[in-house]
């Protein structure tokens, strides 16, 4: 099992502990739309290069379809399935207007040229311009697609339709992008711990925080936890994991990144292995990395207290049934990372109305929208006595169902 | 006369008789042979009597939707027109020789002389005949529950539907 089946098997976990019958699983997990298209470019070297295509487009039951596309060999229309319904029940849980889509291309980015991905990129536009749009489906950056890519899109679907910015989020901030969007997903983070913590009796000035990873995510977060008091003990990327008991300095770390250095370059702190920081005793630990990062193996040894899960799948089941049983709080991925999609919703909503916010007005809402969804999630939970992940993907499936039912399946 | 007790003593109008009681009972009867083709009785005749057949085959045919359709078959050695013995309503059906056929039959009121008479033959058919009756509209209660299951009434009947708006409204509200 990969992260991403290990989010399914939850998804399915979830259905059971509301007693679906089948039909109705199928109903909910079925995508409306698939499409596959054929992308065929002149490659710099005068070849002609093919590629294929794949955009699924899971539900459209409260709104416009919402994902990000990715270019990589591995895409194909099974992965595109299982992450756009994913994007389904994220959209929901945070309540914002959109459905849930997925998409990309399949090619390897690192062996093109710069040319070549913006030729593949708008080949794929031209393709698929008449199932996207602003209100109707709504591509972002995803895996090897960045800012500079949304561009493109944007521009080739313009070309075909018209100014039209809202018809991708992610954009550069000089061409209809959001501010805020790039601190984003790692400042719902820390509203969220705020709120975990705020809801266990705890304080975020007294508690020390672990955060693997140190990329956009981890970084944002450490920066928001340690400005509102907290102590972050340990971090770490690729090339090592650092920690002092006494607390690290994020400024002082941030600018240490932002040079191109590694933390483990970082003076007042114990180098540490990736498996000791995930040991820490420690208050609320962060994965901000990768996927399967708690599994059978390692669940009995980690001695945080909360896990706020900011990356995408990093607890297995088997991880996940221990914690339970351990009674250590795990705040599910699709709560916890919710801020990004979530600052893409603001952006389009900017360019819908062609006006512009400025970054106090973005964090505003934003933290208005991770506090409500993560307390309805609590709610849920304590109510139902039931784990927060199920909470989750009950309140989601309950808003897309009952769209569904009020519009008439 | 070879009266042929045994393959009556199956039929459950017959159930709990000994030889003598069905020798009894057959010899309350009176044989008639049709030809083929000839109506034995017609769907809304007043005949009242119980068949025997010894001999032969026909076909019940009932009329509905403007035509006459044939609901069963039916071979030697089975009894039909029960009803007619407790009942005074008009036949259900018709009966149609399709050979040759062989039949007895008891009329309605040499039945009700021996049960007059305190015949305990007649007596026991008239339990059998209550108990055949029971266990048919048994059955049919049983289809008439499941048809008004599938009646659709909007917020009672139990629909996956319905299911799902009742879960996703009011079970796990939030």
């Amino acid at each position: 099992m990969n992260a991403f089946e290990a989010t399914n098997h939850y998804l399915r976990n979830s259905m059971e502990v509301m007693e679906l019958e089948e039909r109705v699983q199928k109903l909910l997990l079925q995508p409306d739309r698939q499409v596959t298209v054929e992308v065929a470019v002149e490659l710099d070297n005068g070849n002609i290069g093919n590629y294929v295509g794949f955009r699924s487009q899971h539900s459209n039951a409260r709104g416009p379809y919402k994902g990000g596309l990715r270019y990589h060999p591995s895409v194909d229309m099974n992965h595109a399935n299982s992450l756009a319904s994913l994007m389904t029940w994220k959209t929901a849980l945070v309540d914002i207007p959109y459905g849930g889509a997925k998409g990309g291309i399949n090619c390897d980015p690192q062996k093109l040229s710069e040319t070549e991905v913006e030729r593949i990129t708008r080949k794929f536009v031209d393709n698929i311009h008449d199932v996207i749009g602003p209100t109707v489906d709504i591509p972002a950056p995803d895996v090897n697609t960045s800012a500079r890519e949304m561009a493109w899109i944007m521009s080739q679907y313009s070309k075909l339709h018209g100014f039209s910015p809202g018809v991708v989020t992610g954009k550069p901030l000089d061409l209809f992008g959001a501010q805020g969007r790039e601190e984003a997903t790692g400042r719902g983070v820390w509203v969220i711990c705020e709120e975990v913590l705020k809801a266990t009796k705890r304080e975020t000035g007294n508690c020390r925080f672990v955060i693997q990873g140190f990329g956009n995510v981890g970084s944002y977060a450490a920066k928001f936890i340690s400005e509102a008091g907290g102590k972050v003990i340990a971090v770490s990327d690729v090339n090592g994991a650092i920690f002092n008991g006494n607390g690290l300095d994020v400024p002082t770390l941030i600018s240490l990144v932002k040079q191109g250095q590694s933390v483990s370059g970082y003076k007042e702190a114990d180098s540490i292995s990736h498996d000791e920081l995930l040991r820490l005793e420690c208050d609320v630990l962060i994965p901000a990395a990768l996927g399967e990062v708690f599994v059978k193996d390692n669940a009995d040894e980690i001695q945080a207290k909360i896990i706020v899960e900011a990356a995408n799948g990093p607890t297995m089941p088997e991880a996940d049934e221990i914690f339970n049983q351990r009674d250590i709080l795990v705040v599910p991925d699709i709560l916890a990372n919710a801020g990004g999609v979530t600052c893409s919703y603001f952006e389009w909503v900017q360019n819908m109305q062609y006006f512009k916010w400025d970054l106090s007005k973005t964090r505003k809402e934003l933290d208005k929208v991770m506090r409500e969804s993560s307390r309805t999630v609590f709610n849920l939970a304590s109510s139902h006595d039931i784990s927060l992940r199920t909470a989750a993907f009950i309140i989601a499936i309950g808003r897309v169902g009952k769209a569904r039912v009020l519009q008439g399946i | 006369m070879n009266l042929c007790t045994e393959s009556y003593c199956e039929n459950p109008l017959f159930a709990g008789l000994d030889d003598e009681e069905v020798q009894e009972i057959l010899q309350a009867t009176r044989s008639r042979w049709y030809g083929k083709d000839e109506i034995i009785f017609s769907e809304g005749d007043i005949s009242r009597s119980l068949y025997l057949m010894d001999e032969g085959s026909v076909d019940i045919k009932k009329r509905f939707d403007d035509q006459e359709h044939i609901i069963a078959k039916l071979h030697a050695r089975t009894i039909f027109g029960e009803m007619a013995l407790t009942s005074e309503d008009p036949r259900s059906a018709s009966v149609i020789a399709l050979e040759r056929v062989h039949i007895r039959e008891l009329s309605a009121s040499d039945f009700n002389n021996m049960l007059r008479n305190h015949n305990v033959t007649a007596g026991k058919i008239t339990i059998n005949i209550a108990r055949i009756l029971t266990g048919r509209m048994n059955k049919l209660l049983q289809k008439f529950n499941e048809l008004s299951n599938d009646i659709k009434k909007p917020g009672l009947a139990k629909t996956d539907l319905n299911t799902f708006k009742r879960q996703i409204f009011s079970d796990w509200s939030f």
